[in-house]
């Protein structure tokens, strides 16, 4: 299962919509609505367990995201296969939990 | 009030004094002799005071006027003192006629014109007492010893003759000498305060007035010789009022004067001083604003390149990896290809604003008088080629076909980021654009109203001003990338206009946007 939301607003309200919660998101940072570290906060006060990587073109948040939970921060531009190798082990962390 | 009660003081005074020297020549009538004597210890008596004031004051005064003339008037009160005793019928030096008074009352008067002469050039210098002293204790055994003992002084009176043409033409030098004086003193003025400096002017001109009248007696008891008298009492009583009585009741003046005059120079000073610290201080404040300014907009515009230059990149970094993954797939390459061409243009728009912006910021770009109707038409003409893939239908509805604003070249910019914008953001297949150009008088000012109408996915109400900020202060607007719409605001504000959205369907954002221009209209 996949989605795609086109905010932080959204992301938070699709995340709450599936009964089958999302174990890896990939969350940007400035977006419409709401940023990724206020969708990421919320989300993860819902479900702990998911594992949220930071896919973002604004470095300075790096620290921040860290520190409230983020599994990992892949600044931009990166290449794809370092980033699916990245989500692989986001799901091998979230299955051995 | 005060003026008056000083000018009541002042008539009291004058008429005190008249009466008190009525009442001194009265005694002439009585005794010439006590006339004259009470005439010189009033003056002697006087001229022993200002040395004392002046000798006790030498340590807090920079003006040496005071000391010299407190130095000379002993020596000259000296000599007063022994004309006084050896007046014509005094008894004291026997021997000695009319001539002696004379002489002694030529070497005192002398002393007096050429002393205060010098005191007046000395005025700023300093010299040392203690010399000066000596000095005149040896003008004072000099005189008196030629008098007295080498008997080698001129002859001033001839019993029967009366004055000798010396006595004569020494009093006109010296009042020659008193005269060159008031001249110096009324030059270096400043450095008295102003009732001293009239009282010694009206001090030397009694004197001038006393020497005239001396020049005149025939005898050590006439009348020229009572006026003459009653002229240097009323010289010796302004001496007393300027240095004596301002030494006694208001020393500061005297003594302190420059001290005064320094005081204020000081004050005036520091209030320049204060003056000019505030003026650099705005001055300073000014350009620590002007630099912060400047700094936050090197910031801003450095992490605005950082971040949206770097999710160019990526976008084009996917395309790539993607045709390198689809390299047996033509389509797939050219759809990539594609994909990477918009964002090198994006790129470069970017770039583009990023220095229009700051062009903006930072200087205005003139404005002159322009037709835009024809400019938009090639804007339009622009958005058409560029979004060739998609069957973007523009229209214009407009109230004429010859329309006048004060802009510049980056009208084209206001036109193309707005349809730019609408195009970006309409998922529709069909995107359609349709302009509107009406006039609207608000408050006796023509306008242009341009509206810009799409059907696209629309701006929520709490997007609509947010849409248009890309601010540099603390709080950055994380909303959207890249400058368009930041651009078109700072470039419609700058021809005095307003932009805002509107939905296109009122209360409906999710119809599409109606972005409005109010631009001021020239003939």
């Amino acid at each position: 299962m996949a989605g795609i939301a086109e905010d932080g607003e959204e992301a938070v309200i699709m995340f709450k919509s599936f009964s089958d919660k999302p174990k890896v998101i990939l969350m940007d940072h400035r977006m419409p609505e709401k940023t990724g570290i206020e969708a990421t906060k919320e989300i993860l006060q819902i479900d702990k367990k998911v594992k949220i990587i930071f896919v973002s073109a604004d470095i300075s948040i790096k620290e921040e995201a860290n520190s409230i939970g983020a599994f990992g921060f892949w600044d931009k531009p990166f290449i794809n296969e370092h980033l699916v190798d990245e989500v692989e082990r986001a799901l091998e962390c979230y299955n051995s939990a | 009030m005060v003026t008056e009660i000083r000018k009541i003081k002042n008539s009291i005074n004058i008429g005190i004094g008249l009466i008190a020297l009525f009442i001194i020549y009265l005694t002439s009538v009585y005794s010439y002799l006590l006339f004259h004597t009470i005439a010189e210890l009033f003056s002697i008596t006087i001229a022993f005071s200002i040395f004392i004031i002046g000798w006790n004051s030498r340590k807090y005064m920079d003006n040496s006027y005071f000391l010299f003339l407190g130095i000379a008037y002993l020596f000259i009160g000296l000599i007063d003192l022994i004309h006084t005793l050896g007046y014509t019928g005094m008894g004291v030096f026997l021997g000695y006629e009319t001539n002696l008074p004379a002489q002694l009352w030529i070497a005192a008067r002398y002393l007096e014109a050429i002393s205060l002469l010098v005191a007046i050039l000395l005025i700023n210098k300093k010299f040392g007492y203690k010399y000066l002293f000596l000095l005149y204790s040896i003008i004072f055994t000099l005189i008196i010893m030629a008098i007295f003992y080498w008997k080698i002084f001129p002859t001033c009176f001839i019993e029967g003759e009366g004055l000798t043409l010396f006595k004569i033409y020494s009093e006109y030098l010296i009042d020659l000498i008193l005269f060159i004086n008031i001249i110096l003193i009324i030059r270096s003025r400043i450095k008295f305060e102003k009732l001293i400096y009239y009282y010694i002017i009206i001090s030397i001109i009694s004197t001038i007035c006393a020497e005239m009248a001396f020049t005149l007696y025939i005898s050590a008891y006439g009348f020229s010789n009572l006026v003459g008298h009653l002229f240097k009492i009323i010289s010796f009583y302004y001496i007393y009022k300027a240095i004596i009585k301002t030494g006694l009741k208001d020393p500061y003046n005297l003594i302190f004067r420059d001290l005064k005059l320094r005081e204020a120079e000081l004050l005036r000073y520091h209030t320049q001083l204060e003056n000019l610290v505030e003026v650099r201080t705005i001055k300073l404040k000014k350009s620590e604003e002007k630099y912060r300014e400047a700094y936050n907009r090197a910031e801003f515009y450095k992490d605005l390149f950082a971040h949206d230059i770097n999710n160019i990149l990526q976008i084009v970094m996917s395309g790539m990896q993607a045709c390198q993954i689809e390299l047996d797939n033509p389509d797939e390459i050219k759809e990539n290809i594609k994909v990477i061409k918009a964002q090198v243009i994006r790129g470069a728009n970017l770039v583009s604003n990023i220095r229009k912006l700051s062009q903006l910021e930072e200087s205005e770009i003139p404005l002159n008088r322009t037709e835009i109707f024809n400019i938009l038409k090639h804007s339009i003409d622009y958005i058409r080629r560029t979004f060739q893939d998609k069957e973007v239908k523009i229209n214009i509805d407009s109230i004429s076909k010859k329309l006048y604003i004060r802009s510049n070249e980056l009208i084209r910019d206001v036109f193309e980021n707005i349809l730019i914008n609408a195009i970006k953001h309409n998922k529709s297949s069909n995107p359609e654009i349709n302009v509107r150009i009406s006039k609207e008088q608000i408050e006796s000012i023509s306008y242009l109203k341009m509206e810009f109408q799409d059907n696209g996915v629309g701006i929520k109400d709490t997007r609509k001003v947010k849409i248009f900020q890309r601010g540099y202060g603390k709080n950055n607007s994380v909303y959207g990338m890249g400058l368009g719409l930041s651009l078109v605001k700072k470039i419609i504000e700058n021809y005095n206009g307003e932009i805002w959205i509107e939905d296109r369907v009122t209360g409906d954002h999710s119809k599409g946007s109606n972005i409005v221009l109010l631009i001021p209209e020239v003939e």
